[in-house]
């Protein structure tokens, strides 16, 4: 009898002397791109928070004198707060003021979090680029992919169809994805009326009826209660896994 | 060349094969298990943080391909209902370098790799990183996020269904327990049995 680690790694050696002969090498300028352009826009990303932090602590310096002068000489306490406290106040919305506008529904009727739109089904395909709708049936979406003409490498329109299930299920995961972001946000920005809220969305996830009819598996496991439970850690390395490539 | 450049350079390079092979384990098609690769790597080296060195970077894109080959059977496969691409071992794999026993090895790992294809895809993940990978119950649980027990019962289906294709192969599951835990445990049992008299 054969030990099974010993088969594994047997699998694992034959398919990998496959490797060099694979494509992988011939994309490698793409991997590498796809990997530069997301380091590049948490650059821009950090530049764009730090020059909001710095704008926040410009204005609040600007603000404390003005209130000075218009109020009550009041010699300052030792145990008031560090300036760099101080944006923060400033920047606080009232906590009773929250946007009016209409949440963005996603196809399957759930509302996505304020500022996040629901996406067009087809821009959730791998290629989905620049795709259309075409048609529907009751198990099926025909789309329209763009793909290069093998004749003369143009790009074409080709019409495929795709399991209806599949999609719903892609915009379920693309709606919990939208959550999740939602919660951590609003967890580390200590907001617990969104973190509440984006909570009770989660929480729907395994009773959606496109979870239910297609794909039930995949409401189960403890990973939605861990999210919810405050494991912040564990929701960021679900969005960087799970729901890479969905936002 | 940048750090993180550099770092993806050497690890293509000296781990390529072996990710390309645990990879294909779990897709089961060369070209799937292609992108699955470049998809691991992209999640791996994208972040701000690089890895301290080349086996950490092995181990994170281990677990990148994991995860995203499990995000890709959520997304329930999605594919073209007519779907003219494909890989498939028996294929391909014959043209590979030759090595020593060549003709044994790849007999016997496209047997496994063929019972592997009947398993689902979760189940296909949990005994891929239980066997593959060697990693706990739990240490499977976390990567794929599931719950312990949830591993489990899918590495007990998973066992099932591997023995009636493979009788041959011993799946007999006895996790690795460090030498510390092992010596940890001994003595704490001396020590209450000493107690106890």
């Amino acid at each position: 009898m054969s030990d099974a680690r010993d088969a594994f790694q047997n699998l694992q050696a034959v398919t990998g002397r496959g490797f060099d002969a694979t494509a992988l090498r011939a994309d490698w300028d793409d991997v590498e791109r796809r990997i530069a352009r997301y380091r590049t826009g948490r650059v821009v990303l950090s530049s764009f928070v730090a020059l909001a932090v710095v704008g926040g602590v410009t204005f609040a310096a600007m603000a404390m004198p003005l209130k000075g002068d218009s109020g009550p000489a009041v010699p300052p306490s030792p145990t008031s707060s560090a300036p760099t406290t101080q944006p923060r106040d400033t920047a606080q919305a009232p906590p009773d003021v929250g946007s009016t506008r209409e949440p963005s529904l996603s196809v399957f009727g759930e509302p996505y979090p304020d500022g996040v739109n629901a996406p067009e089904l087809v821009s959730l395909l791998t290629g989905g680029e620049g795709g259309t709708y075409i048609s529907e049936t009751d198990t099926t979406y025909t789309f329209g992919l763009l793909r290069p003409d093998p004749t003369d490498g143009h790009t074409l329109e080709v019409p495929i169809t795709f399991a209806k299930g599949d999609i719903l299920v892609m915009a379920a995961t693309h709606w919990q994805c939208a959550w999740i972001t939602e919660y951590v946000g609003a967890s580390e920005a200590n907001d617990p009326r969104r973190t509440s809220a984006a909570a009770v969305e989660l929480e729907k996830f395994p009773d959606l009826d496109v979870i239910q009819e297609y794909n039930p598996a995949m409401g189960e496991g403890e990973y939605i209660s861990r999210i919810v439970g405050g494991d912040t850690e564990y929701a960021k390395r679900w969005l960087n896994g799970s729901c890479s490539g969905m936002n | 060349m940048s750090a993180w450049r550099g770092l993806l350079d050497q690890l293509v390079r000296e781990r390529g094969r072996a990710l390309f092979g645990y990879a294909y384990a779990l897709t089961g098609d060369r070209y799937d298990a292609e992108d699955l690769l470049q998809d691991a790597l992209v999640r791996a080296f994208r972040s701000g943080r690089t890895a301290s060195s080349l086996d950490a970077a092995h181990v994170y894109v281990k677990r990148a391909i994991a995860t995203a080959f499990i995000d890709r059977s959520r997304r329930a496969a999605v594919r073209p209902l007519i779907s003219g691409t494909g890989g498939d071992l028996q294929d391909w794999v014959w043209a590979l370098p030759a090595s020593p026993d060549h003709a044994g090895n790849v007999e016997s790992a496209l047997d496994l790799q063929t019972a592997l294809l009947t398993l689902a895809p979760r189940e296909r993940a949990c005994i891929v990183l239980r066997f593959m990978d060697d990693l706990t119950v739990d240490a499977v649980a976390d990567t794929l996020g599931l719950a312990p027990g949830t591993v489990k019962r899918y590495l007990s289906d998973a066992r099932a269904k591997l023995r009636e294709v493979l009788p041959g192969l011993d799946l007999d599951d006895v996790e690795t327990v460090s030498v510390e835990t092992v010596s940890v445990k001994t003595v704490s049992v001396q020590t209450r049995e000493g107690s106890g008299r």
